[in-house]
């Protein structure tokens, strides 16, 4: 780490004779580095996320530890994605639960969806949901343990919605199964002892008028909080979706122009 | 020219000519049937089917004597049939036998016992020769009591030209090149009769009336019809393992069900065959059946199938659970789904049997065979005594093999994992619970998703290709209602706000009332948006003016109005 920042600086002085330098410096001083090429240091966000749909089936060693949400998201979260093996709810199903798995699906992992027939697949692909890789079960019935359970064993990500309230035995198995495999349950309703809850407080939309427009964007407060890393509460307004279709944080001046006056306030109590 | 020595025999089965999936299954049924007295037989068409009656009357002791046999069979068919799906008329209904030399005659000779039967019980066929006497009683004990007089008509050797000769020349009509016109016109010129008919020089006949008038007259005179192309039987390619003595558990059938598969795939290749789908059916001992198709395609290995039949068998107890509630609520500390399978399961074999005594087994081994994880799961699954007795893998669509190549460019592949998860669950809900979504074109949010059958063909209803103008813009709704939720939408004086045929609206609404909740206030709305869509097809036509309503819980809605109703059909949540 410290000749990182020196082969950095020597490489902005000039380009072809400091390469033999800085390698010469860099092998004596630590393992060597490939050159490091002048990098701006903020890179601008992708519009969308051009993640090949390719998924590497990798041994459970090697898997990383969390699946990527869309980049809206990743602050409300700990560890910035859904932790492997984790039990995440969202209170109420809604867009909230469909732009958690678009983010998994748009970065390649498989989605199943059980239990929720009225899935608007059609604003999940919006948000970037990969259709091709998601498996619906509108009606997985008395059975919905074992179906979650082996739909687990093939989705990275599942997200569920108990008919029923959930027995703590059928809880705990579920979850085990969870903990085995490296997906991420996503239960729409109440899970005791899930790590994240996520909930949307408040939302408005806008672009609606008295008898004119056309609904163009919401604005949403969502707040976060769980066991461990997530046990403070975290509060978010959220474009969700924003106009261009993407999840993105939201400015207070946007939440005031989205009709919420109370917002300064909101925002104050939330800390 | 059909040497005079060709016997035909001919069944028709009038219930059975109506195009239809019932009606075709039970022609099956009924040519199986047939197939057990003469291993070749043509269908000819729907309902009636022919084969050559030398050799099998020989055997069966004469073609009266055959006639019979079989009309008793297809009855006891058509008693089964009816008994099954309720339908009015059953396979053996109205059945009748012909035998004449020729298909033609042997078709009109069929027709006619089959008439004569169904006209009157106790009137004869025209011709005075059909063999009406009950002589083969014996053959018959199953007969519904309908056929008193056997519907049987015989025409003896060489006397087909004298049959044929007083037949209408309207039987003419439905025969291959002459049409109904050619017979009004023999009508109208005299010539009733096929004698009329065949008693005209045969190359003025020609001359007159082309290449139909020629086929008309050697149909009349006894000549030219076409030989029976027969079929061989088709071959049975599906497998079959018994137990005996019965398995009770599922490894054993499991293990076995390998080299059963490998049998069959074994047989589909010496064919140079494969199927599409494999329907895979284990019998208990307790005469249960389960019977399920999987898909195949000839991409499924032995051991592949297998574990199918490992699912089929895990999953044969699951949906126990959904018809039998009772014991899982009766037991409520042990409550959960897994337990409960074992319990209904029972019950489902006998009633009597389903008590205290079976609970306290259950526990035990609700451990291990319900974890659902383990590939094992080998408890006991049916009751003491009973198990598996038959094993049979069926191939269902046999094609030629082609051989398998995914698409270049655009085919998601799914890898074995996703369709293992995918099948296990097709195995406990059924082939249509796993949906894959497509997207395809369509102006409703619902209309531009398709749901798929995972494993079949992903194709969208709809082109996504072309434009389709109409449709809302804008973020699409997150909650997509599967049957749209109907609600009452009022102005401020609580009259419900109506669209005119102009898409003029009454007043603005103002109140959005779902049943069972309070009203909500609409704080925004937008439209109408008007829809009027396939009008040129009565059945699928829709007009409908389409709103956003925006309530004062910050949630918006996609509601439409049609036949003066208000419908939600989605929601931005």
């Amino acid at each position: 780490m410290a000749a990182r920042p020196a082969g950095h600086g020597r490489l902005q002085v000039s380009e072809a004779p400091a390469t033999t330098s800085a390698g010469t410096s860099a092998s004596s001083a630590a393992p060597p580095t490939p050159p490091v090429l002048p990098v701006p240091p903020v890179l601008p966000v992708p519009p969308v996320l051009p993640v090949p749909p390719v998924l590497p089936v990798l041994p459970v060693s090697q898997v990383p530890p969390a699946l990527p949400v869309l980049p809206g998201l990743r602050e409300l979260l700990p560890g910035g994605g859904l932790a492997r093996g984790a039990v995440v709810t969202v209170a109420e199903f809604g867009l909230l639960a469909l732009a958690l798995a678009a983010g998994a699906s748009a970065a390649g992992a498989w989605c199943g969806i059980a239990g929720v027939p009225e899935a608007g697949v059609l604003a999940a692909a919006g948000l970037g949901l990969d259709a091709e890789r998601t498996l619906l079960v509108p009606d997985p019935g008395p059975a919905w343990a074992q179906v979650a359970a082996s739909l687990l064993d093939g989705c990275e990500l599942v997200l569920l919605r108990p008919p029923a309230r959930a027995p703590a035995q059928v809880r705990q198995r579920l979850e085990a199964t969870l903990r085995r495999g490296r997906g991420v349950l996503l239960v729409v309703g109440d899970w005791p002892g899930a790590q994240v809850r996520l909930r949307v407080l408040t939302q408005g939309w806008t672009g609606l008028g008295d008898g004119h427009g056309r609904l163009r964007a919401c604005c949403a407060q969502v707040m976060a909080d769980g066991r461990g890393e997530a046990a403070v509460p975290r509060t978010r307004w959220l474009w969700l979706p924003a106009e261009d279709g993407r999840v993105t944080a939201a400015e207070p001046i946007d939440i005031a122009a989205a009709g919420f006056p109370a917002a300064r306030h909101l925002r104050a109590v939330s800390g | 020219m059909s040497p005079p020595e060709h016997r035909v025999m001919v069944l028709y089965c009038p219930g059975l000519t109506a195009p239809g999936r019932e009606a075709a299954r039970l022609f099956e049924q009924v040519l199986t049937a047939v197939t057990a007295f003469c291993p070749r037989v043509e269908a000819v068409e729907p309902g009636v089917c022919a084969f050559g009656a030398r050799g099998p009357a020989r055997y069966f002791g004469g073609e009266t004597e055959l006639a019979g046999r079989i009309i008793a069979a297809v009855a006891e068919l058509g008693v089964q049939a009816r008994a099954a799906a309720g339908a009015g008329a059953g396979a053996g209904a109205g059945a009748g036998v012909g035998v004449a030399d020729g298909l033609f005659a042997a078709q009109l000779a069929a027709r006619a016992a089959s008439a004569a039967s169904a006209a009157s019980a106790a009137h004869t066929a025209p011709t005075a020769r059909a063999a009406s006497a009950a002589r083969a009683a014996s053959a018959a004990p199953a007969v519904p009591a309908a056929s008193a007089v056997r519907p049987i008509l015989v025409v003896p050797p060489g006397r087909t030209v004298e049959f044929l000769a007083r037949q209408p020349v309207s039987v003419l009509a439905d025969q291959d090149l002459i049409g109904p016109d050619l017979v009004g016109l023999l009508n109208r010129l005299g010539l009733r009769t096929l004698g009329d008919l065949a008693a005209l020089p045969a190359g003025d006949v020609a001359s007159r009336f082309g290449a139909a008038g020629e086929t008309a007259h050697r149909l009349a005179s006894g000549l030219g019809s076409r030989p029976l192309a027969v079929r061989p039987p088709a071959e049975d390619l599906s497998v079959t393992q018994e137990f005996d003595p019965p398995e009770p558990l599922a490894e054993p059938v499991v293990f076995a069900a390998k080299a059963l598969a490998e049998r069959m795939h074994e047989g589909l290749a010496a064919r140079g065959l494969t199927c599409v789908r494999v329907q895979v059916r284990a019998i208990s001992t307790d005469g249960r059946e389960s019977r399920r198709l999987w898909r195949h395609d000839g991409l499924l290995s032995a051991a592949a199938l297998a574990d199918r039949v490992r699912w089929q068998l895990d999953g044969w107890r699951v949906p126990a659970t959904a018809t039998g509630t009772g014991p899982a609520d009766a037991n409520p500390a042990k409550a959960g789904p897994a337990e409960a399978d074992a319990g209904p399961a029972e019950a489902d074999a006998g009633p009597a049997k389903a008590g205290p005594a079976k609970a306290d087994a259950n526990p035990a081994k609700a451990g291990p065979a319900d974890a659902d994880a383990g590939p094992a799961g080998p408890g006991p699954v049916y009751g003491p005594g009973a198990g598996i007795a038959v094993l049979r893998l069926v191939p269902d669509q046999v094609v030629r093999v082609t051989g398998h190549q995914l698409a270049l460019w655009g085919e998601t592949v799914v890898s074995d994992r996703v369709a293992r998860a995918a099948m296990r669950v097709q195995a406990m809900l059924g082939h249509e619970a796993v949906l894959r979504p497509v997207l395809g074109g369509g102006r409703d949010v619902s209309e531009q998703v398709n749901h798929v059958p995972f494993g079949e063909k992903m194709q969208p209803r709809l082109p996504a290709g072309p434009p389709w103008p109409g449709r809302i813009m804008g973020p699409a709704p997150g909650v997509v209602y599967p049957f749209a939720r109907e609600v009452d939408v009022t102005d401020e004086a609580g009259v419900t706000v109506t669209v005119t045929g102009r898409c003029v609206l009454s007043a603005a609404p103002a109140w959005l009332a779902a049943e069972g909740g309070p009203p909500l206030r609409i704080t925004g709305w937008a439209g109408p948006w008007p829809l009027s869509e396939r009008w040129w097809d009565p059945a699928a036509a829709r007009r409908r003016a389409r709103f956003q309503l925006l309530t004062g819980d910050g949630r918006a809605w996609l509601a439409a109005v049609q036949d003066g109703r208000w419908l939600i059909e989605a929601g931005y949540l």
